[in-house]
């Protein structure tokens, strides 16, 4: 049984599981109780599982745990301390969830955008998550203050 | 429209030396007519009023997204006179026991608020006045109308003042009236206020909590394996796969409507192991034999497909039990989704969600 150590918001985290190839989504749920990411499909084509690695939104849901070593990984819990980060600012102003399930992954890719530089409406272009509720208007108007 | 409600006395708690409860019975779903012909006896509500000045309503409804949960403390905080963001909602959970709770612990049919407004106001107005009569005796003053209740604080002519907190266990030793005066529609501050959404922050966190999350100390995760027909049922246990720690063979719920798979049938496998991902990968890797029904044929991908086409193009829906609806709008013919007539001895769904409203792993937790 492989172990490996991971930097997880700035924290250091030594796990050990049964394969190389386990998904970073499942290390961080199940075996760090990092609840807060979610598992939507599985193949990488709904964006709940995103988290930060780098600076970069990855789908945690198909990366494997051994290629997340030695890189710095960002999860939800982790965008700030107390819901001040401005998306999640912009999110409870303009109401944005409604069942919410999406919106971890939603907010870290969102996230991932503002780091890079993206302002405003342009965040919307590097943001493709499914929102199965329709949150979408919400989410546009959410981010045209970004 | 009622401005008063009598309710029976027996439903109420007064429970705790610490602070008042106020239970009460609401109902889960059921169509209007019938929730305003029969009354739940059974409490399954709880409002309480804690020493510390806590306002705890416990309610079984789940929160989806639709915004009940946020939506019952508002229509509680008007007649409780606090402010809304005073009431801690807090999912109820199930009973352990055999006797079921009521059913209150659902949500559906859009029916939470609206099978029940008027019984929430009435359980908030009783508590508010529980907590007021408790005042008046700690004042020693009978008379009701000198006193006033303003943001969770009772006033008194002669300026003394008393939070709820201050007199929640003196009332927890009260009968509560059988009902209250209720804010009149004039009046109202709190209902018909668009509010912010107590479940809204938790969700841009990860704090919420979905079915999915739930931990318990040494817990194990499993995958269900199911049958690849309705009807199915398992032919042979297989042996535990590589990865996994144990594996069990399960009924997943019948098939409502199709009569296709009876209640206690084993027509799944559930695969349990140290991690969700883990379970995933044994489950894979499992060949399992079914005993196929014999019109599995009729169960098909390709039939259902082939059906629901029919179906639309033909543009009469069936009813189950009873005889085809009147012509329907032309927009609604276009898109009518295909029913079935039920054959099975199990009752037919009273209301339908698209299963994709609702994957098993998205439903909220018990308690968040």
């Amino acid at each position: 049984m492989p172990s490996y150590t991971l930097n997880v918001n700035s924290q250091s985290h030594t796990v050990t599981v049964s394969s190389a190839e386990m998904p970073l989504l499942w290390v961080l749920r199940d075996v760090l109780n990092l609840t807060g990411t979610k598992y939507g499909c599985g193949i990488e084509v709904c964006g709940a599982c995103t988290v930060m690695v780098n600076g970069q939104p990855e789908k945690s849901c198909d990366m494997n745990v051994s290629s997340a070593v030695g890189k710095s990984i960002v999860t939800i819990e982790g965008l700030s301390k107390d819901r001040s980060h401005p998306a999640q600012q912009a999110w409870i102003v303009n109401q944005v969830p409604q069942c919410g399930y999406c919106q971890s992954g939603m907010l870290m890719s969102v996230a991932c955008a503002m780091k890079a530089g993206h302002h405003g409406s342009s965040i919307a272009s590097e943001v493709k998550n499914l929102c199965v509720c329709g949150t979408y208007p919400r989410i546009k108007t959410a981010i045209a203050a970004l | 429209m009622n401005t008063s409600i009598t309710v029976d006395r027996r439903k109420f708690l007064g429970i705790s030396a610490t602070g008042l409860t106020i239970g009460f019975a609401i109902i889960g779903m059921a169509p209007l007519d019938d929730a305003h012909a029969a009354d739940s006896t059974t409490v399954n509500s709880w409002l309480t009023i804690g020493s510390d000045n806590s306002i705890t309503l416990t309610v079984g409804p789940s929160e989806m997204g639709q915004g009940s949960r946020s939506g019952v403390a508002q229509i509680m905080a008007e007649d409780l006179m606090v402010d809304f963001s005073r009431i801690a909602v807090v999912q109820g959970a199930p009973s352990l026991s055999s006797t079921a709770i009521g059913t209150a612990i659902v949500a559906g049919g859009s029916s939470i608020i609206r099978n029940n407004y008027w019984k929430f106001r009435n359980a908030a107005a009783v508590a508010r006045e529980t907590l007021v009569q408790a005042a008046m005796s700690r004042l020693q003053d009978n008379n009701r109308s000198s006193f006033s209740v303003k943001d969770g604080v009772i006033s008194h002519s002669s300026g003394k003042t008393l939070s709820y907190g201050d007199v929640a266990a003196d009332a927890a030793r009260l009968t509560p009236p059988a009902s209250a005066p209720l804010v009149p529609d004039a009046e109202l501050k709190v209902i018909g206020k668009s509010l912010p959404r107590q479940d809204i922050p938790p969700k841009v966190d990860g704090s919420a909590k979905y079915g999915l999350d739930a931990r318990l100390p040494g817990m194990v995760f499993a995958v269900i394996k199911h049958c690849p027909t309705f009807g199915g049922t398992l032919a042979a246990t297989p042996g535990v796969p590589a990865g996994a720690l144990a594996l069990v063979p399960v009924n997943v719920g019948a098939a409502l409507g199709r009569g296709a798979d009876l209640a206690g049938n084993v027509n799944a496998v559930a695969v349990v192991a140290g991690t969700t991902w883990d379970a995933m990968q044994a489950a894979r890797q499992l060949t399992v034999k079914w005993t196929l029904p014999a019109n599995a044929a009729q169960w098909s991908t390709a039939q259902f497909t082939a059906q629901a086409q029919a179906l639309a193009a033909n543009a009469t829906p069936y009813v189950a039990g009873g005889a085809n609806p009147p012509e329907r709008s032309t927009r609604l013919k276009a898109s009518a989704m295909p029913r079935t007539v039920s054959t099975s001895p199990l009752p037919a769904p009273s209301w339908s969600m698209p299963a994709i409203c609702c994957p098993m792993w998205r439903m909220p937790a018990w308690r968040s």
